[in-house]
C-alpha cells in the first residue's frame, strides 16, 4: 500500500515506519516501473538514502522537523537543485549543474525531506509531449499509450504510480492542473505571489506560478505550506502574513459558483467530466453550502490574453538560443517559441490592457462567492502520439484564466471516464484563500471515494 | 478563423524576428499563426477603452 504524506507522517511520527523503509519502497516502485513511465529523468538513490538515514537520525532522537520530515519527493526538472543536474528536460541545458537550490527546494529540504530526484517536464515548461529530446516524455500511468498532460508530465505520473508520495510543478498555464487531471492526482496553483519562483527556470513570469502536486488536497496542502513565503529576490513575491491551512473548515452557508458556461459551452467537455462536476456541486450542497452558477468571460477571451502573454514573454527569455542554436530545442518547443517571436509590442501591449479587464471583470461576477467550480481538462487523456503541437490553439483551455487573474485553483480528481481514466473538476479562489480551495478539495476527496483506487500496478 | 498569409510575406515575418527554421516547420507555423491572428483579433473586438490600462506585474489583491 502507498501511503499519502499524511499518513506517512503519522507513521514516522509514531516510529511504525523507518524513512529509510519508506524510501526503499519508493525506489524499488522507480526501479519497477520507471522504465514505462519515463516520470524521472535522474533517480538520485545515494542522495535519497543519505537524507533517509538523516531523518531516521531525528525520528530515533525524537527531533522530527515537521511532517514533511523523511517524506519521499521529487523536483521537477525546472528547479534547481545544487549539485544535481537541472535541464529544462531539454539538450539547450544537458549537464547543467547549479551550484544552489531553487527557494522552495531548500525549504523543502530544510523540512526534512527525501530527495529522490528529477521528474521529466515539458521543454522548458512549454514544448511536450517530445520524442526528439535526450529523454522521452512521460506516460501516463493508467494508460501508458496515453498523455499525462503537461508541462509537470514527470511529477503527475510519479505521484499516480506512487513514485513519490509528492512533488513539485509549476504552471504557466496549466501545467499543474493539467496533468494533476489526467493522472488523477491533486494539483494546486497558488495564489501568484504566495511560493517564490527564484531558481525556477522562467517561462513567462507573470503567468509562472510553483506549486505542488500529490495523491490528496491534504497532501498538498502540507506541501504547499511548506513552499510558500516572501521572497525578496522574486519581484512577484507578497511579503504577507502567512495562509492558514485549516482543512476542517464548515462548508454550510458557502457560496460556491459554477462557471457552467466554459465547460458546457465555451468548451464542452466530456460526460464523464461534466457528470464529475455536477456530483460535486451536490456533495458541497450535501455539506450545507449553497450553489448557483456565475459568468465569467469567455474562455476564448481568457485564452487570446493568456496565449499572446505566453508565447511574448517565452519568446523573451529565448529569443538568444533560438537565434542562435534553435535546432538544440525539440520541434514542439522550436515551433511554440516561433509563434512567439511573430507577435509585435502592441500584440503584447493589447494583451495585458484586455487582462486588467479580465481580472476586474472577474472580480465583479465572482463577488460574493466563497468558492468556482469548472472543468480542469475536456475529458480523459488523449493518446500521446495523437496530441498536435498546436492543441493549445485550437480548443480554450480551462486553466489559463486564473494564471491571468492569479488566483488560486486546485485540481481534484472526481471519478473515471468511459475508458477507465481519471477526470477531475478545478476548484478556484480568490486571492490568498488557498487554504479554503484545498480544504473544498479534501471535503470533496473524502465524499467521492477516488482516492481509494491507484492505478494498475501501483 | 484567420487566413494564413502568404508564403513570401510569412518568409519577410519570419526574417525580421531572425527566425530561421527547417522548410517544413516554417510551413506548419505559417498556418499555426493564422490560429494565432484569430487570438489577436479577440483581443482588438471590441476594443478597450482608450485610456485602458495594462496589467503589466499585477498584484491580485483582495483579503483573504
Amino acid at each position: 500500500m502507498i501511503p499519502t504524506i499524511a499518513e506517512a507522517a503519522s507513521l514516522i511520527a509514531a516510529k511504525k515506519v523507518s524513512p529509510v523503509e519508506l524510501t526503499r519502497d519508493c525506489l524499488a516502485r522507480i526501479a519497477a516501473r520507471n522504465g514505462e513511465l519515463n516520470a524521472f529523468i535522474l533517480v538520485t538513490e545515494e542522495r535519497a538514502l543519505a537524507d533517509a538515514r538523516a531523518a531516521e537520525a531525528r525520528q530515533m532522537a525524537g527531533a522530527l522537523k515537521g511532517r514533511l520530515d523523511g517524506i519521499p519527493i521529487g523536483h521537477k526538472d525546472i528547479y534547481t537543485t545544487a549539485g544535481i543536474a537541472t535541464t529544462g528536460h531539454s539538450a539547450q541545458m544537458q549537464g547543467h549543474v547549479p551550484e544552489t537550490d531553487a527557494v522552495t527546494v531548500a525549504k523543502w529540504r530544510e523540512a526534512g525531506v527525501v530527495l529522490l530526484g528529477k521528474l521529466a517536464t515539458h521543454e522548458f515548461a512549454f514544448g511536450g509531449p517530445s520524442f526528439d529530446l535526450p529523454w522521452p516524455p512521460a506516460r501516463n500511468p493508467w494508460d501508458t499509450e496515453r498523455f499525462t498532460a503537461g508541462s509537470s508530465s514527470g511529477t503527475g505520473a510519479a505521484v499516480a504510480a506512487g513514485l513519490v508520495l509528492g512533488g513539485t510543478g509549476s504552471d504557466t498555464g496549466g501545467s499543474i492542473r493539467g496533468p494533476a487531471a489526467l493522472c488523477g492526482v491533486a494539483g494546486i496553483k497558488p495564489t501568484y505571489g504566495l511560493c517564490s519562483r527564484t531558481g525556477i527556470l522562467p517561462l513567462a513570469q507573470t503567468l509562472d506560478h510553483a506549486g505542488p502536486l500529490a495523491w490528496t488536497s491534504e497532501d498538498c496542502a502540507i506541501l504547499l505550506e511548506a513552499m510558500a513565503g516572501h521572497d525578496p529576490a522574486d519581484p512577484g513575491s507578497a511579503d504577507r502574513p502567512a495562509l492558514g491551512f485549516d482543512l476542517a473548515p464548515d462548508m454550510r452557508g458557502r457560496r460556491i459558483g459554477v462557471i457552467r458556461h466554459f465547460h458546457e459551452t465555451d468548451h464542452r467537455v466530456s460526460d464523464a467530466t461534466l457528470r464529475g462536476i455536477e456530483e460535486s456541486c451536490a456533495i458541497f450542497r450535501k455539506l450545507g453550502a449553497e450553489v448557483a452558477e456565475v459568468t465569467l468571460p469567455s474562455l476564448q477571451e481568457f485564452n487570446a490574453a493568456g496565449w499572446v502573454t505566453l508565447s511574448a514573454e517565452a519568446w523573451a527569455i529565448h529569443e538568444t538560443w533560438m537565434r542562435e542554436r534553435p535546432l538544440q530545442y525539440g520541434e514542439f518547443l522550436r515551433g511554440r517559441l516561433a509563434l512567439g517571436g511573430l507577435l509585435s509590442a502592441g500584440d503584447y501591449i493589447q494583451a495585458q490592457r484586455r487582462r486588467r479587464s479580465l481580472i476586474e471583470r472577474s472580480f465583479a461576477a465572482s463577488a460574493g462567492f466563497d468558492l468556482l467550480v469548472t472543468a480542469a481538462q475536456p475529458g480523459e487523456a488523449a493518446k500521446i502520439r495523437e496530441v498536435t503541437k498546436w492543441a493549445s490553439l485550437e480548443k480554450p483551455n480551462f486553466t489559463i484564466p486564473f494564471n491571468l487573474t492569479g488566483w488560486p485553483a486546485l485540481t481534484v480528481c472526481t471519478g473515471f471516464g468511459e475508458g477507465g481514466l481519471p477526470v477531475a473538476a478545478q476548484l478556484v479562489g480568490h486571492p490568498w484563500t488557498d487554504g479554503f480551495v484545498l480544504a473544498a478539495g479534501h471535503a470533496l476527496e473524502r465524499e467521492n471515494g477516488t482516492r481509494g483506487k491507484r492505478p494498475p500496478g501501483a | 478563423m484567420a487566413e494564413p498569409l502568404s508564403p513570401g510575406s510569412f518568409a519577410t515575418l519570419l526574417a525580421q524576428a531572425g527566425i530561421a527554421l527547417p522548410p517544413a516547420e516554417a510551413e506548419d507555423l505559417r498556418h499555426a499563426h493564422a490560429k494565432l491572428m484569430t487570438m489577436l483579433a479577440i483581443l482588438r473586438d471590441p476594443p478597450v477603452p482608450l485610456a485602458a490600462e495594462p496589467a503589466f506585474t499585477f498584484a491580485p489583491g483582495g483579503d483573504a
